[in-house]
């Protein structure tokens, strides 16, 4: 039998969550080496041994990782992506122990933002921690909390749904919907960092607290003003007590459903896991920082006629996504690439990619292959060779590159 | 004006023997079709091509029909039109040209589609090939004299001069080929046959003599250094010339597979 973990990575905490266990495992996102053996310390344990003199800890190793850093413990240099590696490797074999299981089935690790460096650099670690690549998925924040509200009751997301997560020293708020219509249903999340964070330390006094409590207030305020919202989440480090931000849950509480979910990224990480390992597409389209939010198509003609093809679909992880077609100018010496975004009130845009550079030989005597896959986040890349003609015309290696901002 | 959307390539390819090329699409039999149609006519149009239209284009029904066609004896050309027709690689006009274009080879004789399949091979590069063609050429066109019932001197000087002039096509092979001495014996079998102006031409080019006035040599004297001065500027006497700028290793490297190009031209058959 194998388990499927969802896991949520910041540079202050980690949590792991299994829903078939109903499990979770929070931890300060902190490794802690023993100076004299090869022994490793996560959370709590690790400040312990490092205040007791006995081990040598290393935290905000997220930041670690963005910046290539190392870090020197008795004597030896470990990259970032090794502590991780240790990090996550711990949390996963608790994970295990705790359910009597050997195996990983399907991991599921939510991130903060959606950037590919940090996505690529997570995978190596995971295969650092001796797990598959194939099993594990990276997705954002903005993801997880669709795949946790979509497992919800729907009443919470009739209208709008949103969600604040205070942790050590940021604070943001996301906004989800959910569209209803014909055809395939689609949920809508977009993230933001407040520039109202404050450090949670402050409220641990009451002045600090009435001033945490202020801030928060005034940032719902502005984040929900008079929309209407079917529910509001709370989550994270911050919201552990709530009696400091008595003004702030009543405002929330007008007229809308509250609730205070711990984990809420790792919980939504692990639905996503137990999703993929039944092989179950969703059965709505998503649009966040992790899916592609525009479709991008080409008119190419088949038996004589005018077809869409569909090159880049809605809706879907954007991170490995690469698509390939190949394609036969006839007296034509460009390609248009059609953009359609998913918010119907951005307009249809066309972006046109001239051949001329590889069409030297006669009309229809080259066969083209285009490929598109993502630089980043909302960059498409765009690669279109030359594949020659057969044993007719050899290929000449040619080829035209572009990045198209979608 | 279009993009046209391309099937995955055969896994396995079709070898046109005469052309010895491998086909891997529907596309590249349609080019072929359409501009080498005399060397796609006979035994190119095969059970085994449409099995591999079939299994390998996944053109079930373009295949089934073609079969049909085989065993209810139609015509190659029309054959050849279905699968143009059915690839749309071809617009209709294209196809229409094409089918006028194929209806016409009814009218010549067999020397002449032979001939015109030896040109074909030629533009190839074929040299080989189109050498035997030209061969095979001659001798139809002297068995058609031989069947023909009239004989009188306006056919046989028609008789000749076409016999002429197809010496002189392969004297111009075998100057492709590097071989002046064979190129001279056929220019001297040319003009055996009767008095011909390329031939003269020909041999006037090659060693300096034949029967021109001084103005006719003149202008092929001003044609060969205009040949030559574009020679020099083209792409092919430039890759040369780089050859001989590298070190001896890679000259010789890169002198042995041009040379192998050139041999395989009239060694076997090349597209």
């Amino acid at each position: 039998m194998a388990l499927n973990i969802g896991i949520d990575l910041c540079d202050d905490y980690i949590t792991a969550y299994s829903f078939s266990e109903k499990s979770m495992l929070s931890a300060s996102a902190v490794i802690c080496r023993n100076k004299k053996e090869d022994l490793w310390y996560i959370g709590q344990t690790a400040y312990e041994m490092a205040l007791s003199g006995t081990g040598v800890l290393t935290d905000k190793l997220l930041s670690l990782l963005k910046k290539n850093g190392t870090s020197t413990i008795a004597r030896k240099a470990y990259t970032a992506e090794q502590l991780i590696s240790k990090l996550i490797g711990t949390v996963l074999s608790q994970m295990l122990n705790g359910a009597g299981v050997e195996e990983i089935g399907r991991l599921v690790i939510a991130l903060s933002k959606a950037e590919k460096s940090d996505m690529d650099a997570i995978l190596r670690v995971v295969e650092l921690a001796g797990i598959d690549r194939q099993k594990t998925t990276i997705i954002s924040h903005e993801e997880s909390f669709i795949h946790y509200i979509m497992a919800q009751d729907k009443s919470l997301s009739y209208n709008m749904t949103g969600l604040f997560d205070l942790s050590s020293e940021t604070l943001s708020f996301f906004k989800m919907k959910v569209l209803r219509g014909t055809g395939k249903q689609s949920a809508v999340c977009d993230g933001t960092d407040l520039e109202e964070a404050f450090r949670i330390g402050i409220l641990k006094n009451e002045s600090g607290s009435e001033l945490g409590d202020r801030i928060m207030t005034d940032a719902a305020k502005k984040c929900i003003g008079n929309d209407i919202y079917s529910s509001v989440f709370i989550t994270g480090k911050g919201f552990e007590r709530t009696d400091w931000a008595k003004s702030f849950i009543a405002f929330l509480c007008k007229k809308r459903k509250v609730m205070y979910e711990p984990g809420i990224f790792a919980i939504g990480a692990a639905i996503y896991a137990d999703q993929l390992a039944a092989g179950k597409d969703s059965s709505h389209l998503l649009f966040c920082d992790t899916r592609t939010k525009s479709e991008v198509s080409l008119s190419v003609t088949v038996n004589e006629k005018l077809s869409k093809l569909i090159m880049i679909p809605q809706g879907r992880p954007w991170y490995d996504l690469s698509t390939y077609a190949e394609l036969m100018p006839r007296k034509q010496d460009y390609i248009d690439i059609d953009i359609e975004p998913s918010d119907k009130n951005k307009p249809k845009r066309t972006v046109r990619v001239d051949l001329k550079e590889l069409l030297k030989r006669p009309d229809r005597c080259i066969r083209l292959s285009v490929e598109m896959y993502f630089e980043s986040e909302g960059l498409l890349k765009l690669n279109v060779r030359d594949q020659g003609f057969g044993e007719i015309f050899t290929a000449s290696g040619d080829m035209i590159t572009e990045s198209i901002r979608l | 004006m279009s993009l046209l959307l391309c099937r995955q390539k055969a896994g396995r390819p079709f070898c046109h023997d005469k052309l010895n090329i491998n086909i891997w699409s529907e596309q590249e039999l349609c080019y072929i079709i359409y501009n080498y149609p005399l060397l796609c006519l006979g035994d190119f149009c095969t059970e085994g091509l449409f099995e591999w239209i079939d299994t390998e284009l996944h053109l079930k029904k373009l295949a089934d029909r073609l079969k049909d066609n085989l065993r209810t004896g139609e015509l190659f050309e029309n054959q050849l039109l279905l699968i143009l027709q059915e690839c749309n690689y071809y617009d209709l006009d294209e196809v229409m040209e094409f089918g006028k274009r194929i209806a016409e080879y009814r009218k010549f004789s067999d020397h002449e589609l032979t001939y015109m399949e030896g040109k074909a091979l030629y533009k190839a590069g074929n040299y080989n090939a189109a050498y035997e063609k030209f061969e095979q050429a001659i001798r139809q066109l002297e068995a058609e004299y031989r069947r023909s019932k009239q004989n009188d001197d306006k056919e046989l000087r028609d008789h000749n001069e076409r016999k002429s002039d197809i010496y002189c096509d392969m004297a111009s092979l075998k100057m492709q080929m590097f071989d002046e001495k064979s190129a001279a014996e056929l220019i001297k079998m040319s003009l055996m046959t009767c008095r011909n102006k390329r031939a003269n031409e020909l041999k006037y080019l090659i060693d300096g003599s034949g029967e021109l006035s001084d103005e006719r040599k003149a202008e092929l004297d001003l044609k060969k250094d205009a040949v030559r001065a574009a020679a020099r500027e083209s792409s092919a006497y430039k890759e040369i010339e780089a050859i001989f700028r590298k070190d001896k290793m890679t000259l010789f490297k890169e002198a042995r597979k041009l040379a192998a190009g050139w041999k395989s031209g009239y060694r076997k058959n090349k597209f």
